[in-house]
């Protein structure tokens, strides 16, 4: 049976040079729940979720994650954590199927190829699975990350700007993995709009630095 | 849906990385083609420069070592400056640890100087007149040559994308980590040219063999803090 997960922030900094972009952030998101962090452009939240994932260092306090009551360490994040975000970047040469596999694989997993079809169904794109990247509109890349992030089953789901690129049938795909994730883990998310997403536990508002 | 095991298979990682960097530089348009049309460019215009003679195989060698040397220049950082501007270095970060990217990127290196010399060398020869007395040998040494260029250049090219100083820091660093297995290399195809085998060309191959072993320890250990702080 799967032990509680948790994510810690401790007094969580962070500046670029002289510019201070996060300060003092301390907060603890409990297991099966949301979070949601909004703000204006430049306020410092994809820095924040940047700084969840283990991407960005911080240069002030720290960030804990626990899974089944161990503090995870790099190795381990890399396989309980998905991020969707525009820092996150697709190849245009790959095939759908292709990133996925490489997803798996490379955080030294198994890729099923059922499995990997489950997932871009799941997310709707089982008949483009064999198209490059190239050739995908921005929401269907927006999908296509979806699918990277939950296609290794992560008990810490990272959302930045959820709901950017997807008609409102992938906006409801987004909701309905965020629901499924709040049920086994937890979801942290961003936005410009707090009204883009009602249903987080806790929030927590950034003004510009 | 079947859970995935936890299991953490760096090999696979690696393997995994290796095919996704090829795949996406035989998909690319500006790639490895462009490159071996400049190293097919440079080798002709260097018989010209030197009317298809050379005085002597050190200089032979050491001429056709320069011609590889300067393509790779430009190929070797692809790799990774591909990745920063596309943005999938994040993608790379999330996914896998620093030691199988590292692993595919050496692999991928290898393998596009590998191309080159195979492309080079033959062109080179054909231009120069150059008399095969030791394919074996010469074989060996344009093997342990582009391994050893491979395991500098890496490492380097890392340095440069990750620092986002590319332009001049390359250059810099390129001076003192490539200079010693380019000049062992060009000693044993030298001593291969010559026709001098076995006892002769040990030594040169045994110093490239350990300066490629160097090279990708070092690389190994420098690469964790290069990747994650670029």
């Amino acid at each position: 049976m799967a032990g509680p997960t948790q994510v810690v922030l401790e007094g969580v900094g962070r500046s670029y040079g002289r510019r201070l972009v996060l300060r003092g952030i301390t907060l603890t998101i409990p297991d099966r729940s949301s979070f949601l962090a909004w703000g204006p452009n430049g306020s410092g939240k994809t820095t924040l979720l940047a700084a969840i994932c283990g991407l960005v260092a911080c240069t002030q306090g720290r960030v804990i994650l626990c899974v089944d009551g161990h503090v995870l360490d790099a190795g381990g994040r890399r396989r309980q954590l998905g991020l969707v975000s525009p820092i996150l970047g697709l190849y245009p040469q790959l095939t759908a199927e292709e990133h996925l596999e490489l997803a798996l694989k490379a955080r030294g997993l198994g890729a099923d190829r059922a499995a990997v079809r489950t997932v871009l169904g799941k997310v709707g794109l089982d008949r483009r699975r064999r198209d490059p990247v190239a050739e995908y509109s921005t929401g269907m890349a927006q999908r296509l990350k979806y699918a990277l992030a939950i296609a290794h089953q992560p008990r810490i789901l990272v959302l930045d700007e959820p709901f950017s690129n997807l008609d409102p049938e992938g906006a409801g795909m987004a909701r309905a993995i965020m629901d499924d994730q709040v049920r086994r883990g937890i979801v942290v998310a961003a936005a410009c709009d707090r009204g883009e997403w009602t249903d987080a536990h806790t929030v927590l508002s950034l003004a510009p630095a | 849906m079947r859970i995935p095991s936890c299991r953490s298979r760096p090999l696979e990682a690696a393997g995994a990385l290796f095919v996704k960097d090829l795949r996406v530089e035989l998909r690319s348009r500006m790639g490895w083609g462009l490159l071996a049309a400049s190293a097919a460019g440079i080798t002709i215009a260097a018989s010209f420069a030197f009317g298809g003679i050379l005085p002597d195989p050190l200089t032979a060698a050491a001429l056709l070592w320069i011609i590889v040397l300067l393509v790779a220049m430009a190929g070797l950082p692809q790799t990774f400056v591909r990745e920063q501007e596309q943005g999938t270095a994040w993608t790379v970060r999330l996914w896998a640890d620093p030691a199988p990217v590292l692993a595919a990127k050496l692999c991928l290196n290898f393998l596009l100087l590998l191309g080159l010399a195979a492309l080079i060398v033959p062109l080179y020869g054909l231009l120069f007149n150059l008399p095969l007395a030791a394919p074996a040998a010469l074989a060996a040494s344009v093997l342990g040559g582009c391994a050893a260029l491979a395991a500098s250049g890496t490492l380097l090219a890392a340095i440069a994308a990750g620092t986002g100083a590319r332009g001049l820091l390359l250059p810099l660093l390129a001076i003192p980590l490539q200079l010693p297995p380019l000049a062992a290399a060009v000693q044993s195809t030298a001593t291969a040219m010559t026709g001098g085998g076995g006892a002769t060309l040990l030594p040169a191959l045994v110093l490239l063999a350990a300066q490629t072993a160097v090279s990708g320890l070092i690389s190994f250990m420098l690469f964790r803090y290069i990747w994650d702080e670029g």
